[in-house]
């Protein structure tokens, strides 16, 4: 990933993620995994399943609340 | 009565039975991949393949099966590709009403799987592309059934198997099928649903019509299929879901109210991987399937997927267009604008109708970037096309972009936070004549004498082609 650093939203409770764009990155939180993989805005809602990581399927949920357009938390 | 296998014996020159097995994973999605870039398109058949145990499966893999326009078409009927759009727009509109067989009649149901035994893991299912999660059914058309009405829909609809008896279901939240599930769910009950797989490729662009809501998907498919579509009442949902009698394999189940999974990420029809989901969850409770059932699959953004897709988008586009500008005589949707370009064919426009085309077309939530052309341009020419584009249109009179336009979340292009789409109509139509009999106001198009290009065509037949540059 290039460009301006990322908004990181750090202070709800659930995984990290990074916004570039209209994309979600999150990298895994499992052990030794950290694959970075896209995610819809829609799995950051209350009430969303747990975020599933393509790699190694560790299971985590996401940051609850989408930071507002130019925030950085 | 035709079906896959008889769409593959009237097409053997076209498959190819690979040599020796190949992996579930990734491997022959890359061959296709390769394929799509030499511009080749053979059928592929693999067999000795494993299953999702690992073990050797008795269900051989067809893909590909779609990927030829050409061959697609001829599978159809249309004799000239080309002549897709006004094809497809009549036989949906006029359809043949399906017909219901008895489940003896019905080899799809030759073989009935239930409890324990109906395991997704006795399928060869390929997992595509590298960051999708497992192995996923592209091929799988699902069918449910407005609760209101008894009515049913069939869409294709990914499903990532996530264990024996469970998967996710990902009907996108615009689709009829979404709308048939929340119903359901509405009322706190399951949604049942019958995924069926393999099919002759008209009933499989058949049940792609874009139709009205709610409205069977059996008609249009007789229609394309040019005879009645044998259905038969699934084993577990009965005559509420009927599933065709010739598919090769049918999976049923229900999906219970609420329950959501991560699905995804999944390589799509854009060429870029879709972001994780979340989708609702189905619960398997019987398979059936043909004794010697071949599993297919559709490559998802290749053009195994696109060529059926955007064919089937021609006819729609036709008869949106055609409402409003009756001067249109063809569509093309080119696999390499994905499903996001379109470009249309009038014949001697009248006044403001090629921008009332271009309007038409751009309401069409796929479409993105829409070019109307003259009959002299070929549409299905990228060269034809760029052509016109460069030698007939002035950006600021030719050009319009409308704001604000239903679109698809899959663009990546899309600005961050974007709920609707900005779309680009192009008017690379000519300005008529002044008045009749009296040439347009630009230079006639530089061309040969249909006599000097025959001669030229006979020179050629004897020339040693194979071995000049091809670019």
């Amino acid at each position: 990933m290039n460009g301006p650093a990322p908004e990181i939203l750090r202070d709800s409770p659930g995984a990290a993620w990074e916004k570039r764009g209209n994309t979600l990155w999150v990298g895994c939180t499992g052990a030794d995994c950290r694959t970075w993989f896209p995610v819809s805005p829609v799995m950051t809602r209350s009430g969303a399943p747990p975020a599933c990581c393509p790699d190694c399927h560790t299971e985590f949920k996401l940051a609850a609340s989408l930071p507002r357009q130019g925030e950085t938390k | 009565m035709r079906d896959l296998r008889s769409f593959l014996a009237e097409h053997a020159e076209a498959l190819w039975e690979l040599p020796g097995p190949v992996g579930l994973r990734h491997e022959l999605t890359a061959l296709q991949h390769a394929l799509d870039e030499r511009g080749e398109f053979p059928i592929l058949m693999a067999r000795h393949l494993p299953d999702l145990d690992g073990q050797p499966s008795r269900v051989p893999v067809v893909t590909n099966l779609t990927a030829s326009r050409e061959l697609t078409a001829r599978a159809l009927g249309i004799a000239d590709h080309r002549d897709t759009a006004r094809w497809f727009a009549a036989r949906t509109q006029s359809g043949v009403d399906p017909r219901v067989v008895s489940r003896s009649e019905a080899p799809v149901q030759q073989v009935v799987l239930m409890g324990e035994e109906a395991s997704l893991h006795c399928l060869p299912i390929l997992t595509q592309h590298e960051l999708e999660p497992g192995p996923y059914l592209t091929a799988a058309h699902a069918t449910t059934y407005d609760p209101d009405t008894g009515v049913d829909n069939t869409a294709i609809q990914r499903c990532w198997v996530k264990g024996p008896r469970r998967m996710t279901y990902f009907p996108y939240p615009t689709t009829h099928n979404s709308r048939n599930l929340r119903k359901f769910w509405a009322r706190g009950e399951p949604c049942p649903v019958a995924f069926w797989i393999g099919h002759h490729p008209a009933v499989l662009l058949g049940t792609q019509a874009k139709l009205r809501y709610p409205e069977s998907h059996w008609r249009a498919a007789g229609g394309v299929l040019g005879e009645a579509l044998r259905v038969v009442p699934s084993v577990l949902h009965g005559e509420r879901i009927m599933v065709p009698a010739d598919a090769e394999i049918v999976i049923e189940g229900f999906a219970p109210p609420n329950v959501y999974s991560a699905d995804g990420p999944f390589g799509e029809y854009t060429g870029y991987l879709g972001a994780q989901v979340q989708a609702p969850t189905f619960e398997v409770s019987c398979i059936t399937m043909r004794r010697d059932a071949i599993y297919h699959d559709y490559a998802s953004g290749l053009t195994d997927m696109l060529v059926p897709d955007n064919m089937a988008m021609e006819g729609k586009v036709y008869e949106l267009v055609k409402a409003v500008a009756p001067s249109l005589v063809n569509v093309h949707v080119p696999t390499e604008g994905r499903r996001f370009h379109a470009y249309l064919q009038l014949r001697n426009p009248a006044r403001g109708e090629a921008r009332d085309a271009l309007m038409a077309a751009l309401a069409y939530r796929r479409l993105k970037t829409v070019i109307v052309v003259d009959e002299d341009v070929d549409l299905f020419s990228p060269e034809s096309m760029l052509w016109a584009i460069a030698t007939r249109v002035q950006w600021s009179r030719d050009s319009i972009i409308v704001d604000g336009l239903s679109g698809s979340s899959l663009d990546p292009s899309l600005p961050e936070g974007a709920g609707t789409a900005s779309k680009l109509g192009i008017d690379a139509t000519l300005p008529p004549p002044p008045r009749p009999g009296v040439p347009r106001a630009v230079p006639p198009v530089a061309t040969v004498p249909a006599a000097a290009r025959e001669r030229a065509r006979a020179l050629l037949r004897g020339a040693p082609t194979a071995r000049w540059p091809k670019s």
